[in-house]
């Protein structure tokens, strides 16, 4: 009946088979439960025009008023800030790591991002508040700390080993004799990099790049705590003001207005942009990484 | 329609991979306690036939079996078939050895610890016995407990072989089992094969036809996905009855080691 | 000879910039450890804390922590096993992997909040389990359920298929083969999956500060309906309002205590995963 189950006779009275089938229906009911929640629970907000919702900045649960622009512009600009700062030292880390450095060095390093890659975002938000808005304030005369530049520089930090981890399995990867041919050739290892091994490694460090952007779009706390929480989008490109993102706002609210109401429907409409935006870098992040072995 | 116990036969059969016929026309009765070899070259479906007897491509799929496979008075791939009833009389020696990461001790008696649990007290003798018929007794004896990984190949195949030969199988289907052994390992396996066929029918898959020359009673020849000889082994040997056959024998006696 | 030089100097920048990377990571260690280490002592670490957290220990917050990391892995590891068995003993076709395989790659890529968000309103509303530590432990279950299956499943996709094929050519049910063929080789990657398991959990912060988390007066929980405190939820509050230089220390004590437990479960399967991984290849 089901061609893609090994076929078996005996299988009622498998007590292996029922409880796995178990488990895993659970997971897949959580995730058709979850996501059609999220798109469900935001349709009233869609109905009142998707466009005007996506772009408005206005957002006051008094008036029941609602406009996810200011949120999905902090984002924007929080995620990207951290990739232009984490990128050239997850890259150079990367390339260090992999191709310069002794195999037990080597073992080292990468237990030791791999075990940065899962300290608490609340640690990070901690440092962002008590020392980085302070530094930001002071070095650039500011009157709050809290900016759209504190946020993005702290998640810069925070996803740096995901970036250089991901990006260095992705280089290691490629066979040795991409590098040995090119070695042969009168390459110095460092060229050899660049012409033999960067082009073969380049969808994997790519993946690499986007899975940590997707950890760095749906970060909540460290963001929460430096990001300085007005619902503005800055005039110009202003980097030195207060914002707002997506997760951070969840995070303000969402005890506030939960359960019921235009509020809570409009916060998961949210949820639902961020849901999209971080599945689209993950899908395609995760696809690069697996395909790098060709 | 019920066949004899100690029936072993193929009856019109076809074998497609994802649509593609790896086998045609298969229809073979084997003899029972004798060695049937089954000739032919790298890809040319001998696995696959093996495996099909004790149905064990049912976890890769897009494998079809059409037609009737007859073991033991049953056709195995008709619907209520207790498939591991099925492969407990079908034992099956794979190409390299697959030794599990535990000692000697545990590796011979896994399969019947797991079919009689009950029978605690006769695991040392069974080990024991077995170990014997497959002539590595005097070699383990002494290290009955220490890791198998330690085994040289030639003993691991042969560990596996007691192995199989401990839930007491009728039918022992060999996959080309010497071709990762040195030439003394090898000769101890054909040794083994002439003593266990007294009892035992076995069917073997294999390309080196000075083996096939000395222990085969009967002969499959296989080529382009169907059975393209068959008979005794003496008659084969001397008088092949087609050209591709002819070919295989000569490429084969001249290049074989 | 020109190309040399330019070749040196730009694995020098190279190197350069990875070394003020490394400084950076180093630095957040150490700012951690030095700014809590004078917080930290045994009455710490034993007391309750009193005045809003600007006094006392961090006795109910570590406990916190440790129920609700330990009741998301008990929660979730059972079915996480089971559904990657499913899919590595009973699934014959590549398309259904792949499917379930993208749909834990997603789950895994959830920003947490969502979980928190949804999961309060399944479990905390819908089945009436309140602001409760079960509805955190709840929530975290789902959200370390991805951790765990790829880790175990990966462990086990590793084993090679001719040990199951023994197993099936001596005649055994796939129950008998995933306990005395698959389990007894792939353990290892079930006690990692465990343990970045709880180390997630126990980092996660998002997921349970609105469903499962209370700030000052909650002790243990005494029944399932109670809150709890926790080291997470500690370090926010505190980190909010960071104006009380005592409370602020207080709360990098917190975030040294947090830092240490999770880092030494992420070490721990670090370990496990190389030793283990390494036996394979021999």
């Amino acid at each position: 009946m089901f061609p893609f189950i090994v076929p078996d006779r005996r299988r009622n009275a498998d007590p292996l088979f029922w409880s796995t089938v178990f488990s895993a229906g659970l997971v897949l009911a959580t995730a058709v439960i979850f996501s059609s929640y999220l798109f469900w629970e935001s349709l009233p907000v869609w109905d009142q025009g998707l466009w005007a919702f996506l772009t408005s900045v206005e957002w006051d649960p008094g008036e029941d008023v609602y406009g996810a622009g200011a949120m999905i512009y902090g984002s924007l600009i929080v995620t990207s800030l951290a990739l232009l700062f984490a990128l050239p030292f997850a890259l150079c880390g990367a390339i260090t790591a992999s191709e310069f450095l002794s195999p037990r060095a080597r073992l080292v390093f990468k237990g030791a991002m791999e075990t940065m890659a899962g300290a608490p975002g609340v640690v990070y938000g901690l440092l962002g508040a008590a020392m980085l808005s302070l530094w930001v304030k002071d070095f650039f005369g500011l009157i709050d700390g809290s900016t759209l530049f504190t946020a993005g520089i702290l998640l810069g930090i925070m996803i740096l080993p995901t970036i250089m981890t991901l990006a260095e399995d992705a280089i290691h990867s490629v066979p040795g004799e991409y590098r040995d041919t090119a070695l042969s050739l009168g390459l110095t290892p460092l060229q050899a990099f660049f012409k033999a091994v960067a082009p073969r490694a380049l969808p994997g460090i790519i993946g690499a790049v986007l899975l940590g952007l997707g950890r760095a779009l749906g970060e909540t706390i460290a963001v929460m705590l430096v990001i300085g929480g007005l619902d503005i989008i800055p005039m110009g490109l202003d980097l030195f003001s207060p914002g707002q993102n997506i997760p951070s706002k969840l995070g303000r609210e969402a005890a506030e207005a939960i359960g019921s109401g235009m509020h809570w429907n409009a916060l998961i409409a949210l949820g639902a942009i961020l849901f999209t935006g971080t599945m689209m870098l993950t899908a395609a992040g995760s696809w690069l990484l697996r395909r790098r072995a060709v | 329609m019920k066949k004899s116990e100690e029936n072993l036969e193929f009856i019109n059969v076809e074998i497609t991979y994802n649509g593609k016929p790896v086998l045609t026309g298969l229809s073979y009765n084997f003899s029972k306690s004798a060695v049937t070899c089954i000739l032919g070259s790298s890809g040319s479906g001998k696995t696959t036939l093996l495996r099909s007897l004790s149905r064990l491509n049912d976890r890769i799929r897009g494998f079809k079996v059409r037609g009737e496979v007859w073991v033991a008075g049953e056709e195995i791939y008709y619907n209520g078939v207790d498939v591991y009833h099925l492969r407990r009389k079908i034992g099956m020696i794979f190409q390299s050895p697959c030794i599990f990461p535990t000692s000697v001790y545990e590796n011979v008696i896994f399969g019947f610890k797991y079919h009689h649990p009950e029978r605690k007290k006769e695991f040392p003798q069974i080990a024991e016995r077995y170990l014997k018929e497959a002539y590595l007794w005097d070699e383990v004896k002494d290290r009955l407990q220490k890791p198998a990984q330690n085994l040289s190949q030639g003993q691991k195949q042969r560990l596996s072989i007691a192995r199989a030969l401990a839930v007491e199988p009728e039918i022992l289907l060999m996959d080309e089992p010497t071709a990762s052994l040195d030439p003394v390992s090898s000769d101890a396996i054909e040794n083994l094969i002439f003593s266990l066929k007294e009892k035992r029918t076995i069917i073997m898959a294999t390309h080196n036809i000075a083996q096939t020359r000395r222990i085969a009673d009967d002969i499959l020849f296989l080529y382009d996905g169907t059975i393209w000889e068959q008979g005794k082994a003496t008659e084969f040997f001397e008088r092949p009855q087609k050209e591709e056959t002819r070919i295989f024998l000569e490429g084969g006696s001249s290049s074989s080691s | 000879m020109n190309k040399r030089m330019l070749d040196r100097g730009l694995l020098g920048i190279i190197y350069l910039i990875a070394l003020v990377g490394m400084i950076m990571m180093l630095a957040v260690l150490w700012e951690v450890v030095r700014r809590g280490w004078p917080a930290l002592s045994l009455e710490f670490l034993l007391q309750p804390s009193s005045n809003f957290g600007a006094e006392g220990g961090l006795l109910y917050q570590t406990l916190g922590t440790i129920i609700l990391m330990a009741a998301a892995v008990l929660i979730g590891f059972p079915i996480a096993v089971g559904s990657a068995l499913f899919q590595t003993e009973y699934v014959r076709s590549e398309g259904v992997r792949a499917f379930f395989r993208a749909i834990i790659f997603s789950l895994n890529a959830v920003p947490t909040i969502l979980f928190g968000l949804a999961g309060y309103l399944f479990f905390g509303v819908y089945l009436e389990t309140g602001v409760s530590w079960l509805t955190g432990a709840l929530i975290l279950a789902i959200m370390i359920l991805p951790t765990i299956q790829a880790s175990i499943q990966s462990s086990i996709e590793c084993l090679p298929e001719k040990y199951r094929e023994v197993g099936m050519s001596l005649g055994m049910t796939p129950w008998a083969l995933a306990r005395r063929i698959v389990l007894p080789q792939c353990w290892h990657g079930a006690i990692t999956g465990a343990l970045l398991g709880l180390a997630r959990a126990a980092g996660e912060t998002a997921a349970i500060m609105f469903t499962a988390a209370a700030f000052s007066g909650a002790t243990w929980p005494r029944s399932f309906a109670d809150p709890v405190p926790t080291l997470q939820t500690h370090i926010l509050v505190l980190a909010q309002d960071s104006a009380d230089a005592t409370s602020l220390t207080h709360a990098w004590g917190a975030a040294l205590v947090l830092l240490a437990i999770v880092f030494f479960l992420i070490l721990t399967s670090l370990v496990i995963r190389s030793r283990f991984s390494m036996e394979a290849q021999r």
